[in-house]
């Protein structure tokens, strides 16, 4: 990936990947309906799909499962086997897609920030066309630091040639908000059917969709 | 993917080990449940020869296909506890430790190696670890158990 010329006049959107552009939670349930079959074993999937896209280390999540059900795997080639198999099970809706056409029509730089494992990350981003329609990715592993450390969000404005200044879109109020509001970006919170906090964490714009934040936005600048 | 058994029988008898002592050594019986590749898992030292002291750290050698499955993700050390601490990493050749601090304080020793390291005729690094104490917990593969006999064929 290239690095874009540097353009300070030019603003960001930084965009979280799971739960924000894709529907994690959903790929998750099909993995593990897919794993389930294939290895002929008894897994609770809706326990298993709502630990995958709990935000912390994937790698102590399936050690857990394994421990916990007593699955007749390895916990690693567990874990190998959801990264080789999530970009294929992973979707973006037509309208989030559109919604970053038009950003990128209008002048925004757009940047997919996400924590986890390069092959699991940029597979996802690959398989949904999703690298065509930014400017460019961060991912943890790569960076060596997590969202909400500021050298994550550092790390996208240096790769989109851009000063850090813009919007952060995400649906994790300490990891996406409180990342992105701590170097100064405005930040539009997708809910999840979540209520808004009552904290000083207050995003900017409380949204359904990458597409809804991406409409408020354009009105707004 | 299918996991074995734990193979061929302890060297000695454990019994009347502290609880927390025998915490560590059951949950180091776990990590082939969770790292694919392992082939053996042995406690060495003071504890391994029944003579360990409130202080007495617990030492394991953890033998692996591929050590650095282990030495990269380290994520499995959290079976030794969600609050155990890495206070240190060491590098012996054949063998590399990493050193945790357990919140009741005991420290747990784990040497990650290629099952080179128990091959014949033992390196004598190897052969004095065993000579001093090894209590087997997992050798499928029996790689323990023909280290112990050609070291200590008593």
């Amino acid at each position: 990936m290239a690095l874009a010329e540097y353009a300070p006049e030019v603003r960001m959107v930084a965009l979280d990947l799971d739960g924000t552009l894709v529907d994690q939670a959903a790929a998750a349930r099909r993995w593990a309906r897919e794993f389930a079959d294939s290895h002929g074993i008894d897994l609770a999937v809706e326990t298993v799909a709502e630990a995958l896209i709990e935000r912390r280390p994937k790698s102590e999540v399936f050690a857990e499962l394994v421990l916990r059900f007593e699955l007749p795997v390895v916990a690693d080639e567990m874990w190998a086997d959801y990264r080789r198999r999530m970009p294929a099970l992973v979707t973006c809706t037509p309208e989030d897609r559109q919604a970053l056409i038009e950003l990128r029509h209008h002048g925004w730089r757009l940047g997919i920030i996400t924590n986890g494992m390069v092959d699991n990350q940029q597979g996802k981003i690959r398989a949904l066309g999703l690298d065509a329609l930014v400017d460019g990715w961060v991912i943890s592993e790569e960076v060596g630091a997590r969202k909400p450390e500021p050298a994550l969000f550092e790390a996208l404005a240096a790769r989109l040639g851009c000063p850090l200044e813009g919007w952060i879109i995400g649906d994790s109020l300490d990891h996406d908000i409180g990342g992105g509001a701590a170097v100064g970006l405005h930040t539009a919170w997708i809910t999840r059917g979540e209520s808004p906090p009552l904290t000083d964490r207050r995003p900017d714009l409380v949204v359904d969709s990458v597409a809804e934040a991406a409409k408020e936005i354009l009105r707004r600048s | 993917m299918g996991l074995e058994d734990s193979g061929h029988p302890v060297d000695v008898s454990l019994d009347g080990l502290p609880a927390n002592v025998g915490e560590v050594l059951d949950a180091a019986r776990l990590l082939p449940r969770l790292v694919s590749g392992v082939v053996g898992i042995a406690a060495v030292g003071s504890w391994a020869r029944a003579a360990g002291r409130a202080d007495s750290d617990v030492d394991l050698v953890v033998l692996a296909n591929e050590p650095s499955r282990l030495l990269d993700d380290r994520s499995w050390l959290t079976i030794f506890g969600n609050e155990a601490v890495l206070v240190g990493e060491r590098n012996f050749g054949l063998l590399q430790e990493r050193r945790l601090r357990r919140p009741d304080a005991l420290e747990v020793e784990v040497g990650v190696a290629g099952p080179e390291w128990a091959a014949l005729p033992p390196d004598p690094g190897t052969a004095r670890v065993v000579r001093e104490g090894v209590h087997v917990l997992f050798d499928p593969e029996g790689l323990f158990a023909e280290l112990i006999r050609v070291v200590r064929p008593d």
